[in-house]
């Protein structure tokens, strides 16, 4: 008898292909996103385990040079002679590889937990894994170990050294249980300050929104995939209500029927989330090498660029993926125990039911809408951001369906020829089975619209803001306060505006910022645009009487125009300006260069702007007169390149992410159609047999189906606006700490 | 004793080079080996002999403080060769380890350091004679009166050393035989240090004073196969211990008692 039923039940699905396939596709989709996201989030998390391990960041309080990013061999010997217990590491870059140096020896407790231990690390070869291993063997002997982070290598800190052709340190590991006695560090190495390991940023922490972002758009795409289940579960069920009734009149029991049909249902769910798990594979390894870039531009986060399987995101997929069919699917079987064996399907009856439906998802719509005023006023945090955005979602997606009906009924009531009264009452007809497909369109058109807008408006602010920053035509990096001076007096003795940039890291109200000094001028002046500032600000900087903070920091301490700065222990300052700084994680507060020299006599300009007519030029004659490297005077043009550049690759995710969210959105509108075209023949036949032609039904189908999107794109608009609204302002304001102005898509 | 430490010293320089520790049984390979009827040039061979394999400075002392209490104090240096001689930097083959310890008749407090050859963090020189890693040192202008200060987390010493009797040769005139299948190494000691100075312990300095004495021992292949290679790389991991005989039969070649050695 089972086999029997169960032949029955599938055969509904031989009969309607593309109903089967609307099924095992919207699953696919559903699952495809939201695992591929799932995928990535992993990996790269897997990416900061592994880095976090490998670099030890974060154990150990460090020592690092208060100027520039080099210590002097002597320094480390010096500090151990001195009963200073200290590790020494090396860290810079080769072939866009973290070259790695430390020293077994006494980073012994401080050691990173390599899989293989650390007598894999030998004299002369370096560990990396797989793909950095490639980059770089053709410089040293690589080891492949597989638990060494991405993009670093580590090898032996002399090895090292010889590579990187340099006989200095990067920074010094402060040991657990330092001898009772020891010279205080000034004593022995004034230049070297402690950085507490609380200070280093957590690239976890920072990257967090980043991927939470990501996780919203997986989310998104699997409601709008479930819909697409929800809805062709619902017609298979109608259309088998016939069959259904057959069978029980045959004396199936009603237990045995629901367990059959659950079984069968399941079971293509787990093969439609099957497929949408191999999707998802794909969809990770083709947005992977993109995401890296992007938390590699934004956080200086690196993460692998291979991917692997891990049961956490397809596992996750796939429950996900069946739990939402079950609970589609429960609603359905409910209304098969509760018809009676007798009732048949009528298309008209179905649209009255969902009448009174209709008016209590109003309802609910307009209450969730209204609610997301107050909410936008009084919550705070990221999450409260997406809820703010949940709110916003499916407030609209509820008030859709009633809204369209209210329209066509409208539109009815107005309208005299009989082929258009039957073209609108037909079309609300079809709104009941339509309106999921419907709702997925406009959440994905939104959407779009929101982070369209979102990117746009980052652009434009980006661009003015590299404008404004960049100023100066050249960059002028020194090594030494000598090449500092002389860089200075050569350009003061040639009339160029010269503006020294001093630079430390300090921790200001608990934060970690970097203490800028700068030379007040008119570049300053004409360039730096306050997002909100006292009068005569710069005035008061250049006197020293006040402080420019960035937002970042403004955001995070809490402190604004007018709040006073504990800039040193002696010195305190009022904040005279803040200034966005769009794609920088950190704090900053800038001061004028005479109080940095007063706070910080022993440190010297190591960067330079330049203002010159022709960098060129200048340029040559810097490194000849001078001897600076060529290398360490940039062009003005060249940072700006960089710099668009990895902007425009941020967005590369967002934007493919998108245009996916959009196809899974429309592929639910086309199998809507064609799962209704089906049912929808007893519906055409009178019309047909009254005289209207077979091409003009296909042409006012078509109409209906533009129509209708036409519709949602025009209720799309003012729900992407809000949307850019509550990116811009709530959620890239935690995810990032800066906020942006708005500018309006596409205009 | 971080075992983390014991591990890595134990497993590390057993695959620097491709003999390793592994190899100490056999013959070494480009370490030279002691010779019978040796000839010892001093100071030059107070300092350091890096075309061997292994070498140690270890000086133990008897302390008494000024109400009669006994104390123990040890510090030794070791000295191990990856391979034969020096290199330049961080080049250099030689791993230096040292262990400071102080007894008291209830507590035991010890610690150790670790530093490459090459860089000057750790070595031994004859003229002065300076032996030193990190901020111990035991220096003086000749072998004859010197200084010693160790530190550690929760104790220290300042002391003074000062030699009133000659150097003794160990063996054969300094040729020191281990086993019958002619592991030997070259060993001498000053036994007759008069020492006094500063115990600095948690409960307060205690001065002290007392009788030390000095080892210096180097060699290239001390064990024979059927002693526990294992045995010494212990020795050299856990350092001190107190060496207070020795004896040539095969396994017993030291009497040890080892210090904190925790494995659990």
């Amino acid at each position: 008898m089972m086999a029997w039923c169960l032949r029955a039940l599938l055969s509904h699905w031989w009969r309607n292909p593309v109903q089967l396939f609307a099924y095992l596709a919207g699953l696919a989709l559903a699952t495809a996103l939201w695992s591929g996201v799932q995928a990535i989030n992993s990996e790269a998390r897997a990416s900061y385990d592994a880095a976090a391990k490998t670099l030890g960041e974060g154990q150990y309080d460090l020592l690092i040079p208060k100027q520039g990013n080099r210590i002097p061999q002597d320094v480390y010997v010096l500090l151990r002679k001195s009963g200073w217990l200290v590790s020494p590491v090396i860290d810079a870059r080769i072939n866009d590889v973290r070259l790695l140096g430390i020293d077994l020896v006494t980073s012994a407790t401080g050691l990173p937990n390599l899989a293989k231990g650390p007598s894999a690390i030998t004299y002369d070869t370096l560990l990396a894994n797989e793909e950095t291993a490639l980059k770089i063997s053709m410089l040293a002997n690589v080891t492949v170990d597989t638990s060494i982070a991405p993009g670093i290598a580590i090898g032996d800190i002399g090895l090292v050294q010889r590579m990187l052709k340099r006989d200095d340190l990067t920074r010094l590991i402060l040991l657990p249980n330092q001898p009772i006695t020891q010279p205080s560090l000034g004593m022995v190495a004034p230049n070297l300050r402690v950085q507490s390991a609380h200070a280093v940023t957590n690239v976890t922490e920072l990257t967090g929104s980043f991927h939470l972002n990501l996780t919203a758009f997986g989310l998104l795409s699997f409601v709008v995939g479930l819909f697409i289940v929800n809805s062709t579960i619902g017609l298979a069920f109608e259309q088998r209500r016939g069959m259904i009734r057959t069978i029980r009149s045959l004396g199936v029991p009603m237990r045995t029927l629901i367990t059959l049909i659950t079984v069968e249902m399941m079971t293509l769910a787990v093969i439609g989330a099957g497929f949408g798990i191999i999707l998802g594979y794909f969809i990770a390894a083709f947005l992977l090498p993109d995401v890296a870039a992007t938390l590699r531009g934004l956080y200086g986060a690196q993460i692998s660029g291979t991917l692997e399987l891990r049961a956490s995101w397809w596992v996750s997929g796939m429950v996900l993926a069946l739990i939402g069919t079950a609970v589609a699917l429960s609603s359905r079987i409910w209304q098969i125990v509760q018809m009676p064996l007798l009732a048949s399907a009528k298309p008209r009856a179905w649209v009255v039911a969902t009448g009174s439906r209709f008016r209590l998802q109003l309802i609910i719509a307009i209450t969730l809408l209204f609610s997301t005023v107050p909410l936008a006023m009084t919550l705070e945090g990221l999450l409260a951001g997406f809820i703010l955005l949940g709110c916003l979602l499916i407030g609209a997606a509820l008030a859709l369906p009633p809204l369209l009906g209210g329209l066509l009924t409208l539109v009815q009531k107005y309208t005299v020829a009989p082929v258009w009264e039957w073209f609108w009452a037909d079309t609300r007809q079809q709104l009941p089975g339509l309106s999921l497909a419907l709702i997925a369109l406009l959440l994905a058109v939104s959407a779009n619209i929101g982070v369209s807008t979102m990117v746009s408006s980052f652009r434009q602010t980006f661009i003015a803001f590299l404008d404004q920053r960049l100023a100066p035509e050249l960059f002028v990096e020194v090594e030494t306060a000598n090449q500092s001076a002389a860089l200075e007096m050569f350009l003061m003795n040639r009339q160029i505006e010269v503006l020294p940039l001093l630079t430390t890291q300090v921790v200001i109200a608990d934060l970690p910022v970097d203490l800028y000094g700068i030379r007040v001028g008119q570049t300053y002046r004409n360039n730096w645009i306050f997002l909100d500032n006292t009068l005569n600000a710069w005035d008061a900087i250049e006197r020293g009487k006040a402080v420019v903070v960035n937002e970042q920091f403004a955001r995070r301490a809490d402190l604004w125009v007018g709040s006073l700065v504990q800039v040193s222990r002696d010195l305190m300052l009022p904040i005279a300006g803040v200034v966005g700084d769009y794609g920088n994680p950190q704090g900053q507060v800038i001061i004028t260069e005479r109080i940095f020299k007063d706070l910080y006599p022993n440190l010297y300009a190591s960067n330079f702007g330049v203002r010159t007519k022709d960098a060129s030029q200048l340029r040559s004659q810097i490194v000849n007169t001078l001897g600076i490297k060529n290398n360490a005077i940039i062009n003005q043009v060249g940072i700006k390149a960089l710099s668009l550049e990895v902007f425009e690759r941020t967005f590369v995710v967002t934007s493919a992410l998108n245009v996916l969210t959009l196809g899974v959105a429309s592929f639910a509108i086309l199998m809507s159609l064609l799962t209704l075209a089906d049912l929808r023949v007893p519906q055409l036949a009178p019309v047909w047999a009254l005289g209207l032609t077979r091409r003009r039904l296909a042409w006012l189908e078509l109409l209906r189906a533009v129509l209708l999107a036409g519709i949602v794109f025009v209720c799309a608009i003012p729900m992407g606006l809000a949307l850019a609204w509550i990116l811009l302002t709530i959620i890239n304001v935690e995810a990032f700490g800066w906020q942006l102005p708005m500018y309006l898509f596409p205009l | 004793m971080n075992v983390k430490i014991l591990f890595f010293i134990i497993i590390w320089p057993f695959s620097v080079v491709a003999q390793g520790f592994s190899d100490l049984g056999s013959r070494a390979d480009g370490f030279a080996n002691p010779e019978l009827n040796p000839t010892f040039n001093f100071p030059t061979d107070h300092g350091a002999h890096p075309e061997y394999r292994i070498e140690w400075w270890y000086l133990t002392a008897n302390l008494n403080g000024s109400d009669g209490t006994s104390y123990g104090l040890q510090w030794t240096l070791f000295r191990t060769g990856l391979r034969p001689g020096e290199g330049p930097g961080w080049q250099s083959p030689q791993v230096w380890f040292a262990h400071a310890a102080v007894t008291t008749p209830g507590q035991h407090f010890a610690t150790e350091r670790f530093a490459r050859g090459g860089i000057g963090q750790a070595g031994v020189e004859a003229t002065p004679f300076r032996a030193w890693i990190d901020e111990w040192v035991l220096e003086g202008e000749d072998f004859q009166k010197m200084t010693l200060t160790a530190n550690g987390p929760n104790f220290g010493y300042d002391m003074s050393l000062q030699a009133n009797g000659p150097l003794v040769f160990h063996g054969d005139n300094g040729y020191s035989v281990k086993s019958e299948q002619g592991q030997a190494s070259y060993y001498y000691s000053q036994p007759f240090f008069k020492i006094d100075g500063t115990l600095k312990l948690p409960t307060g300095n205690i001065e002290v004073e007392g009788n030390a004495w000095l080892d210096h021992e180097w060699s290239s292949q001390p064990l024979s196969d059927d002693q526990s290679g294992l045995g010494l790389v212990l020795v050299i991991v856990c350092g001190w211990c107190k060496v207070d005989g020795f004896s040539t039969t095969p396994k017993r070649w030291i009497t040890l008692q080892l210090f904190d050695l925790d494995l659990t």
